[in-house]
Parts: structure tokens; C-alpha cells; sequence
């Protein structure tokens, strides 16, 4: 048993946009659609990567996509092949999230290596990304004015994605975000989407991204963790900070763009398992709540797109019809959806207030608009199946009735108790997630 | 009791390639792989359509995959991508299975359609498949000898589903233009080859009635080795009646020598239920179902036959052949988990390795049987399908007086073709349930 302390006067910061997702809504060649979803957890960014897996399914959002012939002239609005991107863009939008546009290729697995080359002219490739740009930003090529403010250079080079040497790797980013960088100033543009928060390779790029007198351009640096425990997702996070100090990078965002449950990689199909589960709910929520208080600024969960429905995608479920491909389909949610629910109502009230909970397993992550208070609790346990116990103890009492919904294995984020006084003490099961309102 | 009667000594012709399947043993960008499954069930053809929905994902089979920028040079090795669909290919080929090949596009359901508008220029896009044909049959661009004989044009050029076209954006016309120009010109250039389509939704309707009418009527010789249709059937008669208009139509337009290709089949009792389909065509009813097709079709007027799908999608709606086996590595040579009517195909098999049919008459209602032999061995499979409730009835196997050492395996809800008898007899009386499977294996 141990206290859980609540100040919601007591502004710490503001709620950050942890809750954001790989991909969009409207998945599967626009047959599932989770908009719905979408805007009640006020899924707050979009990362596009593995965007129709695999491929792009060879028209959505990869350069070898939109730009299918790397000979053609990058000045030829006819060399773009633009129309389901545009599609599939404007769906997030509708959605209210804002996107993160990886430029670059999917993940490849196959033995035969497609598009996970070093392109031929960096300049080059550099001038296709900006078309891209002009496209989504500017209109050009019957484009848009959508105002995407991300744009992350490749996606794993240090691990499948990048088959050449680091240091070309090192010189294309070098090469692409400067230039890009020059044409659109007042864009961010960062990567590289690093397996980890900090490893030989981003101590080597850093090191070759300042050397020479000249600092390149990062406006984010963005990382991943598939890990069993949010304490290892924050001390990724923490790496990634300090080696950002170490070389100077101190006004950079720590992008966190994928993350998802994994124990070990040799046994991947365990690891969907519990990311289906309830357990791997209680995980996510966790997580979320836990980096709010950590470096990271942003955060992509891997993966929202109904294509892993089985796999990555905790969140989603395909929803049912009966008719042939009439009209699309609505996702079902699944347990893993609903934290980033609650995270959502938190982020919705804008500050960070004060919360602290003195006992093992609970994590705990309040939140106020001066009016209206929200408190999201995680009982995450990896191994053990310990009931927690806390006593709440309000620093300034509200004096309102309070509202507690659970996600637990019976319940679907639902109401189960009103409050009039605050209770003497709360429950909370393994692996169950709460949102107390207030 | 129903009757079965069998003559071992009849030969009646040979076992046809019937239990042929869309798409290849790996798939899922090569995550899952069933081949050691297709071995076993020696299954004879794959057809190529739709290969790793949607849009080839942009790599495999679509002529839009191959040949990513139509604007390109046809002549120039360079303008083509064929390396994953080359090892695609090279997975089946392992597998002993040939290949028909659809030139042409995937499905698309999504609201702006892709690569199912008609091409800007026929005549190039001849010359593109010719260079595709080339490669996998002449080594043209580091190719290979693969001498795929069966080459597809287009497919289901017909098929509007709630008012939208699905699979050929122009007109009925410049469809019939556009198969003039590819097919004359492919066999022209390749006139050994077996050059078809297109792949209709159903063989005889009013589409497909003046297709046929223009091939046959045009002054210049339009080429049709094949004729491929398609059919999603309630029951088995339904799959049998489709065969027989197929064959009717070919005889009524005198194209006594094209083959009749029903190469797309699978059970949907109903296209407003599809969510019912899509569960009963993995259950032991689809497995009967499928028995009984495989049956009436080594019977009907029908020369090939794939059932659709045999690919682990990510959605795995229309595979009811194999689930995603246990993954452990990531993505890395998955195994797959056979469904129940992956049995079905894999009894239709072992007749199929036996080569000669024999003689089989059934006496009795919704009873499906097929027999085959290599005169060592002998096999017959045995399928009681029908969407009505009957009670379970007895089935006599009969034949003339020999005792023969007999093996029965049996399919049904609770068993996976498994062994359930063996024993010495001259005849075999079984206890049959609706939705069952049977195989008899007799060692003369």
C-alpha cells in the first residue's frame, strides 16, 4: 500500500504529444477506417513509415513510389505518381493529426534488397524530396497546402534499411537535410530513425555532423525502442538526450518514433501476443506515461495500420461487413487503443499537474485545465500479478464527485464508480489501466 | 443406402489438373511459405492474379510492377523490375507446380483507381508483355527457361461491383481491341505458347457472348488457346452447371480446340454475407465443398482449375487453404498451419499422382466421388456435401469381387484426413455425415 499524492494546482509542464502513431487512419488500400478512433484519442501526430507494408505497396508515401523511374526529371510534375498519397494524406488530416513524412523506403525482408540502397545521386534524390514537399505544401504538381511541418531523412539506417557503408550514409543525410533545410528554412527536417536511442552509429553521425567547423541542420532526432519495460523506452530516451547535449544539440526535439512491446526478438510472436493482450495495453499506457516525464518529446506507437492487424497493431481490430467491398470497413478497438484514449484526455486539458505514487508497478500521470482535472493510472507488471493498493490524498480537494473508468480485461474503458467524497483507498488489479475524472 | 459403385479396370481418361491454385507456395513477401504443403498435395498449376494484394505491391506479377514507367523504352533491359517476381516464380518452380501467367493488373477497390485503365498504347504494352514472356521463357535480360506455356490476358475486364469497375476502366470495345492487339501480336511473336483470357466473372454472359462473337467473327485470326472464367459457387452442381455452359459456350462460337480454364473458384454461399464466406470456406464445409468441386470437375467438360487463394495475405480472407504458422524470427521463413480444405486438395492429389481415372457411379443424393488408379494402387475420393441438414447416411463402396487391402482416411470437423481404417475387404460401407471427407486408398 503507498500514497498517491495529487496537486491539481500544482502546475509541472504541459502534457506532450506521446501519443501519437505510425500511419494513418484509413488502412489497407482505404478499406479499414479508424478516424473515428482517431479523433476521440486526439491521436495527435501521424509518423508515415511502412506505410502499406510492403512497399508502400508501390504507391503510397516511399520515393520509389511517388518517384518510380530515379532517371526521370525530378522538374516533371508527370514524373510523380502522387494520387493514393494524396488520398491517404488528406484521410490524417480529416483525422486531426498532424503528419511526421518519413522520405525514404519501407523496411525490406525479403532476400532480394529493392529500394534499401544508397540512392545513385544524393542531390538528386534531395530535389525529388523537395517536389515532394512543394507538392504537399505548395501546391505544386495539383498539390496541397497541408502545412506538414516533419520531415524525417530514411528510417533505420544503422539497422535493414541502409545497404552501403554508414559513412555514405552519413554524407546523404548530411546532403539531403541541408538542402532541404536551405529550400524550406522554416520546415523541420531530422531522422534518422535510429533502432536505438544511442549507439555507434548516431555517436559516429554526430560526430561527422559537426566536424569540418560547419554544424548540420537537425531540427529532431528520432529513435526507437521495442522494449518489456517503459523504463528501458526512458533510458533510451535518456541516452538519446544526452547525446544530443554531447554534441551541442540542445534545441533539437527527441523524436521517439517507434515504440512497441518486445522482449526478445528471437521469439517475435510472443512478443504480438501480449501486444494484443491486455497486458500489453497496461504496457502502453505505462509507457506514455512515463516518458511524459522523460526527454522525449514526441512519441509514434508502431503501428496503428489495420495491415498488422495481427502483428504490430494493438489498437485496432478489422470491423465486419457483409457486403463485397461496398463501403469501408470500421476498425473495432482493441485494448491496446484505449491509453492512448485516456492519454488523449489528458493532453486535451493541456498541463501537466502534480502526481506522485509511492508504490511499485503503479505509474501515475495527472493533468488539468484549471477546471477540469484527469488522472491516468498503469498497473504494468512484466512478470508478477500484484494488486495494487494506493490511498489518494488530494493536496487541495476539489470538493466535486469524481469519476473512475477501468481498462481491464472486462472492461472496456467504462465507468464503475462515481465518486462523492475521495475514496479511502483504490484498487487496482495487474495489467489495468484508469482514468479518475475529475 | 447410397452406392458408389467402382471399376478398377475402366480407365475413363486421365486425372485432370483441377486442384490448381492462384498464387504460390511463398508469399506475404516471402514470410510464409507453404511449399512443403504444395509438394504434398502435387499441386499442378499456380495462376498469378492478384500476387500480393493490392497492386503487386508494386514489385510482383503486375505488368505496372514490371514495368514501372510506361513512358520508358519496351526494348531496354533496364526499363524492367523483375527481380522479385523472379524469385516468386522460382518458389513455385521448386514446388513442381507450372505457371499461368496473368498479364495484366491486380484488382483495385480503392477509390482512384491505378493500373486498370486501359493502357495508353496497345501495341506497346504487346511489347512489354512480349519482353516479360522473353525473360522467363528465352533469358531475355538475365532471364530463364522457365517455359511457362499458359500466358493470361487481363482479367475480369467486366466487373462492376456497386457501380464501380474493378478491374478494366474502359469500355467493353476497347477492351475487345485491346485483347486483339496483345493477343495477336504475343501469338505472333510466340506461336508455341498458349495465349488466353480473359478471365470473365462468369463463362456465359452477355459480355462474354460478344467477346467471344468478336474473336471468332474478326477477319484477322484472333488467338484463343484458352478460355478463363470464373465462378464463386453455393454448391457443388453450381461449380459443375458452370463448367457445362462454359464447354456449351466454346462448342455454340465452334472454338472445339480452346481449352476452358475455370480459374478462379471458391465457396461463397452468399455475396451479402461475406463474413460468413470468408469463415465457412476454412471449416470442414468449405473442405466438402471443395471435395466435391475437385470431383465434379475431373467429371465435367472443364480442362484446368484454380481455386482462389492460396496466399497468405495479411488479410487471409480468401485462403482457405493455410493459416500464419507460429513466427518467432521476424518475418523470416514463417511456416504455415494447413486449414481443413487444404485436405481436400491434397486428397485430390494423390489421385492426381495415380494419372488414370476410373470408372464411378454414384447412386445417391449430394455424394461426390472420383476414383483413380495406377493400376499397383488405386484411390477414391469421396465427398457428401450440401447446404441442407440431413442426417448422417450410409454410402456402400462397391466393385467386382477382389478383396483389396483398403485404408480409409477421413476429413471431417474432428479429423485432418486422418487414418481411421485399415482393413481387408471387398467392398467398403462407410457411415457418411454431411460436410466429410473421404479417401480410400486400395493396394491391388
Amino acid at each position: 500500500m503507498g500514497d498517491l499524492i495529487l496537486d491539481f494546482q500544482s502546475v509541472t509542464g504541459k502534457i506532450k504529444p506521446l501519443h501519437g502513431v505510425n500511419n494513418g487512419p484509413v488502412t489497407c488500400n482505404f478499406r479499414y477506417d479508424a478516424t473515428t478512433y482517431f479523433k476521440k484519442a486526439g491521436i495527435p501526430f501521424s509518423r508515415l513509415h511502412d506505410t502499406e507494408y510492403p512497399f508502400g505497396s508501390g504507391q503510397f508515401v516511399d520515393i520509389n513510389c511517388i518517384f518510380p523511374n530515379f532517371e526521370r526529371d525530378p522538374e516533371d510534375p508527370q514524373a510523380y505518381n502522387f494520387a493514393l498519397t494524396d488520398e491517404y494524406l488528406q484521410y490524417i488530416l480529416k483525422a486531426d493529426a498532424q503528419i511526421i513524412y518519413r522520405l525514404g523506403c519501407t523496411i525490406e525482408h525479403q532476400r532480394s534488397k529493392r529500394h534499401v540502397f544508397p540512392p545513385s545521386d544524393y542531390e538528386k534524390w534531395a530535389h525529388i524530396c523537395e517536389h515532394i514537399i512543394r507538392h504537399y505544401n505548395e501546391g505544386w504538381a495539383g498539390g496541397f497546402s497541408m502545412g506538414i511541418q516533419y520531415w524525417e531523412i530514411w528510417n533505420e539506417p544503422d539497422g535493414m534499411l541502409w545497404e552501403g557503408p554508414k559513412e555514405e550514409y552519413f554524407s546523404f543525410f548530411k546532403t539531403v537535410v541541408t538542402y532541404l533545410k536551405s529550400c524550406y528554412p522554416h520546415l523541420y527536417f531530422g531522422g534518422p530513425a535510429l533502432c536505438t536511442g544511442c549507439n555507434e552509429f548516431s555517436e559516429q553521425m554526430f560526430r561527422y555532423l559537426v566536424s569540418g567547423g560547419k554544424r548540420t541542420p537537425v531540427d529532431f532526432y528520432s529513435w526507437h525502442t521495442y522494449a518489456c519495460t517503459p523504463e528501458e523506452v526512458v533510458r533510451q530516451s535518456e541516452l538519446a538526450h544526452e547525446l544530443l547535449v554531447t554534441y551541442g544539440y540542445t534545441q533539437t526535439e527527441s523524436i521517439l518514433d517507434e515504440w512497441n512491446y518486445v522482449e526478445t526478438w528471437d521469439e517475435v510472436g510472443e512478443a504480438w501476443d501480449v501486444i494484443q493482450s491486455m497486458k500489453g495495453a497496461a504496457f502502453n499506457g505505462a509507457t506514455m506515461i512515463l516518458l511524459q516525464d522523460s526527454t522525449c518529446d514526441k512519441a509514434t506507437y508502431y503501428d496503428a495500420q489495420l495491415t498488422f492487424h495481427k502483428w504490430w497493431n494493438g489498437m485496432f481490430a478489422k470491423g465486419k461487413s457483409d457486403t463485397f467491398f461496398k463501403d469501408m470497413q470500421q476498425v473495432v478497438p482493441k485494448k491496446g487503443y484505449y491509453p492512448f484514449e485516456i492519454f488523449g484526455k489528458l493532453y486535451g486539458l493541456g498541463n501537466q499537474v502534480y502526481a506522485k505514487a509511492n508504490c511499485e508497478h503503479l505509474y501515475v500521470l495527472a493533468a488539468s485545465d484549471g477546471f477540469r482535472h484527469a488522472v491516468m493510472l498503469a498497473n504494468y507488471q512484466k512478470e508478477t500479478w500484484e494488486t495494487v493498493t494506493v490511498i489518494p490524498r488530494l493536496v487541495h480537494d476539489t470538493g466535486k464527485a469524481s469519476k473512475l473508468f477501468v481498462l481491464d480485461e472486462t472492461h472496456d474503458l467504462e465507468l464503475v464508480q462515481t465518486f462523492h467524497e475521495v475514496p479511502e483507498q483504490l484498487e487496482i488489479r495487474p495489467n489495468t489501466v484508469l482514468l479518475w475524472e475529475f | 443406402m447410397d452406392r458408389v459403385r467402382v471399376d478398377f479396370q475402366q480407365i475413363t481418361g486421365q486425372i485432370k489438373p483441377v486442384h490448381g491454385v492462384n498464387n504460390g507456395p511463398v508469399t506475404c513477401n516471402f514470410w510464409y511459405d507453404a511449399s512443403e504443403y504444395f509438394l504434398a498435395a502435387n499441386i499442378p498449376y499456380c495462376r498469378l492474379h492478384d500476387t500480393e494484394y493490392p497492386f503487386g505491391s508494386g514489385e510482383f506479377v503486375d505488368i505496372a510492377c514490371i514495368f514501372k514507367d510506361f513512358s520508358a523504352d519496351a526494348e531496354d533491359p533496364a526499363s524492367y523490375n523483375f527481380t522479385l517476381t523472379d524469385d516468386y516464380l522460382r518458389c513455385i518452380r521448386e514446388v513442381g507446380a507450372e505457371i499461368v501467367y496473368r498479364l495484366g493488373a491486380s484488382i483495385e477497390h480503392q477509390p482512384v483507381k491505378r493500373n486498370i485503365i486501359p493502357p495508353a498504347d496497345y501495341l506497346k504494352w504487346a511489347k512489354i508483355c512480349e519482353h516479360i514472356i522473353r525473360h522467363y521463357n528465352e533469358g531475355w535480360a538475365n532471364g530463364y527457361f522457365w517455359n511457362i506455356e499458359y500466358w493470361e490476358i487481363w482479367n475480369e475486364p467486366e466487373f462492376v461491383n456497386y457501380g464501380i469497375s474493378r478491374c478494366w476502366t474502359g469500355t467493353k470495345e476497347e477492351f475487345f481491341e485491346f485483347y486483339r492487339v496483345v493477343a495477336t501480336h504475343l501469338k505472333e511473336r510466340f506461336p508455341q505458347l498458349k495465349i488466353g483470357g480473359p478471365a470473365f466473372t462468369a463463362p456465359d454472359h452477355d459480355y462474354a457472348k460478344e467477346f467471344l462473337r468478336f474473336v471468332t467473327q474478326s477477319d484477322s485470326q484472333i488467338p484463343l488457346d484458352f478460355y478463363s472464367w470464373h465462378g464463386y459457387v453455393k454448391n457443388v452442381e453450381e461449380a459443375k452447371e458452370l463448367a457445362k455452359r462454359a464447354k456449351g459456350m466454346l462448342q455454340d462460337f465452334d472454338l472445339t480446340e480452346t481449352e476452358s480454364f475455370y480459374d478462379e473458384w471458391n465457396y461463397v454461399p452468399s455475396w451479402n454475407e461475406m463474413e460468413t464466406a470468408y469463415e465457412k470456406m476454412k471449416t470442414a464445409e468449405g473442405a466438402a465443398l471443395c471435395a466435391g468441386t475437385l470431383c465434379v470437375l475431373q467429371q465435367s467438360p472443364v480442362e484446368k482449375a484454380m481455386y482462389y487463394d492460396a496466399q497468405l495475405r495479411w488479410e487471409n480472407e480468401w485462403c482457405g487453404l493455410f493459416a500464419p504458422g507460429k513466427t518467432h524470427r521476424h518475418a523470416i521463413g514463417n511456416k504455415v498451419i494447413p486449414l481443413k480444405p487444404y485436405y481436400s486438395f491434397y486428397g485430390f492429389g494423390v489421385l492426381y499422382k495415380l494419372r488414370k481415372e476410373i470408372f464411378t457411379s454414384v447412386e445417391g443424393e449430394y455424394i461426390y466421388a472420383c476414383g483413380a488408379t495406377d493400376g499397383m494402387e488405386s484411390a477414391l475420393l469421396l465427398a457428401c456435401f450440401t447446404d441442407k441438414e440431413i442426417q448422417k447416411k450410409k454410402v456402400q463402396i462397391q466393385w467386382a469381387d477382389e478383396k483389396l487391402c483398403i485404408q480409409v482416411y477421413l476429413l471431417d470437423e474432428e479429423h485432418d484426413l486422418d487414418l481411421i481404417k485399415e482393413y481387408e475387404d471387398s467392398m467398403v460401407e462407410l457411415e457418411v455425415r454431411n460436410h466429410s471427407v473421404y479417401l480410400l486408398r486400395f493396394r491391388h
